[in-house]
C-alpha cells in the first residue's frame, strides 16, 4: 500500500512540474498585453513591462516563474485589481466559492445516492422511472436555466432566500447557489449509482450473501453498495474539483463573490498573475483530489491495490 | 396486461413531470417576458409593496445602486474604469466638482485667484478634513499631481496633465525633467498655486476629474500595496465614507461624511453598491427591492419602455465604424463615402440597440462641448455623412472604376459583448444589402485585443467608442491629427491639422474664431469620410420612484449624492 501511495504521490508532483511548464509557454503565447490601454503612450508601456518584469529574457522570466509559482508568490494583479497582491485579494474569495462547492457536493451526492439506490431497488417500478427522469432533466437542463429560475421563484416571488449573495447572511444567500450547483452532481452521481448498483445486485455474490441469509440495509451498504461506488468515485472527482473552483454562470448569476469568472477575466485582461495562480490552484487541487481518490479506491476496493502492487513489483 | 398499463402509467407521469420541472424553469430567466403586461407596466407597486410605509415602518434613508463589475481599486491615481470612477468619486472631491449642468463649482476651495493671461490660478483652500482628521492641505495636491506625472508610476491619466497644459507636463511625464518642476506649488498648507504653460478653455471641467483628487502623502505611503483593500486602508474626504470592502468585493458600504464640504446637500444616510454582472438578474433585483437604480439591456429597456420609472439617459460616447486607410480600397474616398452612407442609423438604434441611443451624424457629440453662454455645439454645428442609400449606390458605382475591381471585402473588428455584436451584424447586413460586391466579415475578439489590433493599425475596419474626456470639442477632434496615439486609422488632412492645431494655439483666448475652427476641422472629417459616425450611446435606467434626485453628468453618468429617499 505504501508503494502504492509513494508512486502515486510521485505522478503527482511531475504532473504539476508539466502543468506549470505548460502554463508559462501557454501565457507567453497568449495574445495581447495587459498594458495596451489607448491613453498609455509607449515609454509608459515600457516602464509598466519592466515593473513586471515583462521584459526580461524569457528564460529570467521562466525561473523568476518558477521559482514565484512554487513558493506561493504570485505577485500583483496588473488589471483586475491594480497592484494588489494576488494573495489578498483571492484569500477572501476562493474559501467562498470553496463553500459553496463543497455543500453542492455534499447535497448534490446525498440526494443522487439517495436516488440512484431507490431506483436500483425499485427496478423498473415507477420510482425507477421517477428517478431516471429527474437524473436526465438534471443533466440536460443548463445550470443558468436553473439558476435563474430558482432565483425567480424562491428569491423573488416566495422571497424564502436572498436572490444576490450578501456577506452579511454567508448561508441563507448560499443556498440558491448551493442548489442550482448541486443538481448536475446529483443527476449524474444517481444514474451511475443505479447502472453500477444494478449490475452488482445480479452478480453472483449478492446471490450468495442473500443465500447466507444476509438482506436488508446490510447487504446493500455492506455488498452491494461498496462495489458499485468505484465508478461513482470516478465521476464524483472530477466533479468536486469543477464545483470547489467555482462556477462561472452560477456565480455570475447570484452575485457570489467567488473565484468563478477570474479565471476569464484574467485571461481577457491579460493579467498573467491571477492567471498563473488560478490554473495552480486549480491544478494542485485537482491532482490531489485525484491521488485521494486513487488512494480510496484502494481503501474500497482490496484488489486494486493488490494488482497495481503486484504489476509494480 | 397489467404491467403493460403500469409501463404506460409511469411513462405518462415521467411525461408530466418533465413538463412541470420546465415549465417552472424556462419562463423564469425573463420574468418580464412571461409576464403579463400589466405587471410589466406596474413592476415597482408589487415589489416596493412589502416595504411602503403604510406598514409603520419608515424605509432606511440608504440608496442601493448596483456596479457592473468590481471595482479596480479605490486609488484615485490609478482609477482609469468608468466602475473605479464611480466608487472612487463617491468617496473624494477635488477642487471642483460637476453637478448635472456640466457646470464646475469649487469644491475644496473657496475661491481662485486668476491672473490676467490665465496661466496662474491660486486657490485658497476650504478647512476640509480627511477621514483620519488630517486637514486637506495644499501639499497633499502635490504630492498627487506629481504622483500621477511620475514616470515610474507611468499612469494612464497623466495625459490629463497634458491636455490641460500644466506647466512642464510633458517634459515631467517623459522623464526629462524631475516631477518636482511641474506647475504645482504649495506655498502654504492652505494656498495652491498652478502653473499652465497655455490657458485652455474647459480646464476647470478637467481639474474636476478623479486624477486631480488631492491624496494624503503620509497615509499613502505608510499604507503601501494595501492602499485602498479596506476601510482601514483607505483615506477619503468627499460626500461618503467606506464603511465596508474588501479587494474586488461585490458589495460596498459607505456612510455619509459628516465632515464633509457639502456635508448639507448629502440628504442619504449612506450608500450601498451590489455588483450585478448578469442584466436579468440585475432587473430582478431591482424588482425585488434590492437595488433603487438599474441599468437595462437593450430587450429590457424595449420591454419597460413603457413604465413610468424607464429614464433614458444620454451618454457622450459616440460608436463609429474606423476604416483603416493604409487598406487599399479603404484609401480610395468614393468606397469610403459609399460605405458611410449605407446603413440606416435610425432603424439601428430604433430596432436593434432600443435603449434611447441616437443615430450620430457627427463626431463631436451633444452635450459634450458646451460654450459659455449655455449653447450646445452640436445645435451649432452642421451635420454630415446622413445616410443616404441612393448616394451611397452612385459612390460604389464610381469606386471599381478607380479601384479595377467590383469585389470587394473587408474584415470588420468588434469587441465581444452582445449590443456590439448586435450592431456589428446589423451593419453587416445594411453595408452588404446595399452596396452590392462589399462583403463584410465580422471577426469578433475581447475588446483590449481589438484596441491593440487596431493600435497596431492591424485592421480593415472597427466598430469602436470614444468617450469624451473633457468638455470640449478637441475632446474628439484630437483624435484625428495627424500621429495622434489614437489615430488608427491613420487617416491625415493637412487643412485639418491646421485648424485643429490653431484652436489649441493661436485662437485660444478668441471663442467665436476657436469655433468656427473646430466646426471647419469636424467637416472636413465628414467630407473626407475619415470615420463613419454610427450612433451616439444612450443608458436606458430604472428608478425607484421613492428615490429622488438622482442626476447625471452631460455626459451619463450618475450622480448620486443629491439622492433623496422618500417616505
Amino acid at each position: 500500500m505504501r508503494a502504492y501511495i509513494l508512486k502515486r504521490a510521485a505522478i503527482a508532483v511531475l504532473t504539476l512540474l508539466l502543468i506549470v511548464l505548460i502554463l508559462f509557454v501557454l501565457m507567453t503565447f497568449l495574445p495581447g498585453s495587459p498594458f495596451n490601454d489607448e491613453r498609455l503612450s509607449p515609454e509608459q508601456i515600457a516602464t509598466l513591462r519592466a515593473r513586471y518584469g515583462l521584459d526580461q529574457p524569457i528564460l529570467v522570466q521562466f525561473w523568476n516563474f518558477m521559482k514565484n509559482t512554487f513558493s506561493g508568490d504570485f505577485g500583483v494583479s496588473y488589471a483586475i485589481q491594480k497592484n494588489v497582491p494576488i494573495s489578498s485579494f483571492l484569500s477572501s474569495r476562493l474559501p467562498v466559492s470553496m463553500r459553496i462547492g463543497g455543500q453542492a457536493i455534499l447535497l448534490g451526492t446525498f440526494l443522487g445516492l439517495i436516488l440512484g439506490i431507490v431506483a436500483a431497488l425499485k427496478h423498473n417500478t415507477i420510482w425507477d422511472t421517477l428517478c431516471t427522469v429527474l437524473s436526465v432533466v438534471g443533466v440536460s437542463i443548463p445550470s443558468y436555466v436553473f439558476a435563474l429560475g430558482l432565483s425567480y421563484l424562491f428569491g423573488f416571488k416566495l422571497k424564502w432566500f436572498p436572490i444576490l449573495y450578501q456577506d452579511a447572511l454567508p448561508f441563507q444567500s448560499s443556498v440558491l447557489a448551493t442548489v442550482a450547483l448541486s443538481l448536475f452532481t446529483m443527476a449524474s452521481i444517481a444514474r451511475f449509482t443505479r447502472t453500477e448498483l444494478l449490475e452488482v445486485l445480479s452478480s453472483d455474490y449478492i446471490l450468495f450473501a442473500q443465500s447466507r441469509g444476509i438482506d436488508g440495509f446490510r447487504l446493500i451498504a455492506r455488498h452491494a453498495l461498496r462495489n458499485a461506488l468505484i465508478p461513482v468515485v470516478t465521476v464524483l472527482a472530477p466533479l468536486v474539483v469543477g464545483l470547489m473552483t467555482g462556477s462561472l454562470v452560477v456565480e455570475r448569476i447570484f452575485s457570489v463573490p467567488g473565484v468563478g469568472q477570474l479565471l476569464v477575466e484574467g485571461i481577457q485582461a491579460n493579467d498573467y498573475s491571477v492567471v498563473t495562480a488560478l490554473s495552480f490552484v486549480y491544478s494542485l487541487l485537482y491532482i490531489a483530489i485525484m491521488l485521494v481518490v486513487d488512494i480510496l479506491y484502494g481503501v474500497i476496493d482490496p484488489r486494486i491495490r493488490l494488482a497495481k502492487g503486484a504489476s509494480q513489483s | 396486461m397489467q404491467s403493460k398499463a403500469k409501463k404506460a402509467l409511469s411513462l405518462l407521469l415521467a411525461l408530466a413531470l418533465f413538463v412541470a420541472l420546465t415549465a417552472c424553469a424556462s419562463p423564469s430567466p425573463s420574468p418580464a417576458t412571461s409576464a403579463p403586461a400589466g405587471e410589466t407596466a406596474a413592476p415597482t407597486e408589487s415589489a416596493a409593496a412589502p416595504e411602503s410605509p403604510s406598514a409603520g415602518e419608515t424605509r432606511p434613508n440608504i440608496l442601493h445602486l448596483a456596479l457592473e463589475g468590481e471595482a479596480a481599486t479605490l486609488d484615485t491615481l490609478k482609477a482609469e474604469d468608468t466602475i473605479a470612477l464611480n466608487v472612487t468619486g463617491s468617496l473624494n472631491v477635488g477642487l471642483y466638482i460637476r453637478d448635472a449642468d456640466g457646470v464646475p463649482r469649487l469644491a475644496l476651495a473657496e475661491s481662485v485667484d486668476k491672473s490676467d493671461d490665465n496661466l496662474v490660478f491660486t486657490y485658497h483652500l476650504k478647512d476640509a478634513v480627511w477621514s483620519n482628521g488630517d486637514p486637506v492641505t495644499a501639499h497633499d495636491f502635490v504630492f498627487s499631481w506629481r504622483e500621477l506625472a511620475d514616470p515610474a508610476n507611468a499612469l494612464q491619466y497623466s495625459i490629463l496633465l497634458r491636455t490641460t497644459a500644466v506647466l512642464n507636463a510633458d517634459e515631467v511625464i517623459d522623464g526629462e525633467l524631475p516631477k518636482e518642476e511641474l506647475g504645482i506649488t504649495a506655498i502654504d498648507d492652505k494656498t495652491l498655486e498652478v502653473r499652465f504653460e497655455r490657458p485652455i478653455p474647459y480646464v476647470e471641467t478637467a481639474l474636476a476629474m478623479g486624477s486631480f483628487f488631492p491624496v494624503n502623502e503620509a497615509f499613502y505611503k505608510a499604507q503601501g500595496d494595501q492602499y485602498g483593500t479596506s476601510p482601514e486602508t483607505t483615506l477619503s474626504n468627499g460626500a461618503f465614507l467606506l464603511k465596508s470592502y474588501q479587494p474586488s468585493a461585490t458589495f460596498i458600504e459607505m456612510v455619509k461624511n459628516p465632515d464633509y464640504v457639502f456635508a448639507d446637500r448629502i440628504s442619504v444616510d449612506g450608500l450601498t453598491y451590489q455588483v450585478v454582472k448578469d442584466s436579468q438578474q440585475a432587473v430582478l433585483a431591482y424588482e425585488n427591492g434590492d437595488i433603487d437604480v438599474v441599468v437595462l439591456g437593450g430587450e429590457q429597456a424595449e420591454l419597460y419602455s413603457d413604465a413610468p420609472e424607464f429614464t433614458p439617459v444620454l451618454t457622450g460616447a459616440l460608436w463609429y465604424l474606423s476604416p483603416n486607410v493604409l487598406v487599399p480600397g479603404l484609401d480610395n474616398l468614393n468606397l469610403r463615402k459609399a460605405l458611410a452612407l449605407s446603413f440606416d442609423k435610425e432603424a439601428l438604434v430604433k430596432t436593434v440597440l432600443k435603449d434611447g441611443s441616437v443615430p450620430a451624424d457627427y463626431i463631436v457629440t451633444k452635450l459634450t462641448h458646451i460654450t459659455a453662454d449655455g449653447a450646445d455645439f452640436r445645435d451649432l454645428t452642421k451635420p454630415f455623412l446622413e445616410v443616404n442609400k441612393e448616394l451611397a449606390k452612385e459612390y460604389w458605382q464610381k469606386a471599381p472604376e478607380e479601384l479595377g475591381v467590383s469585389e470587394v471585402s473587408f474584415t470588420l473588428l468588434v469587441e465581444d459583448n452582445e449590443a456590439t455584436i448586435n450592431a456589428s451584424q446589423y451593419l453587416q447586413a445594411q453595408i452588404q444589402e446595399n452596396l452590392p460586391g462589399v462583403t463584410i466579415t465580422i471577426e469578433q475578439m475581447p475588446k483590449k485585443n481589438r484596441v491593440e489590433r487596431m493600435a497596431a493599425h492591424d485592421y480593415e475596419l472597427a466598430l469602436t467608442r470614444w468617450g469624451p474626456d473633457y468638455s470640449d470639442a478637441t475632446t474628439f477632434l484630437d483624435l484625428f491629427l495627424t500621429g495622434s496615439t489614437y489615430n488608427y486609422g491613420s487617416w491625415s488632412n493637412a487643412e485639418f491639422d491646421r485648424l485643429e492645431k490653431s484652436a489649441s494655439d493661436e485662437l485660444i483666448n478668441d471663442i467665436p474664431a476657436r469655433l468656427k475652427a473646430l466646426q471647419d476641422a469636424e467637416q472636413i472629417i465628414g467630407e473626407d469620410a475619415a470615420v463613419f459616425p454610427v450612433y451616439q450611446k444612450a443608458n436606458a435606467y430604472l428608478i425607484k420612484p421613492y428615490v429622488k434626485g438622482i442626476e447625471f453628468t452631460t455626459t451619463g453618468t450618475l450622480i448620486s449624492r443629491y439622492a433623496v429617499i422618500e417616505q
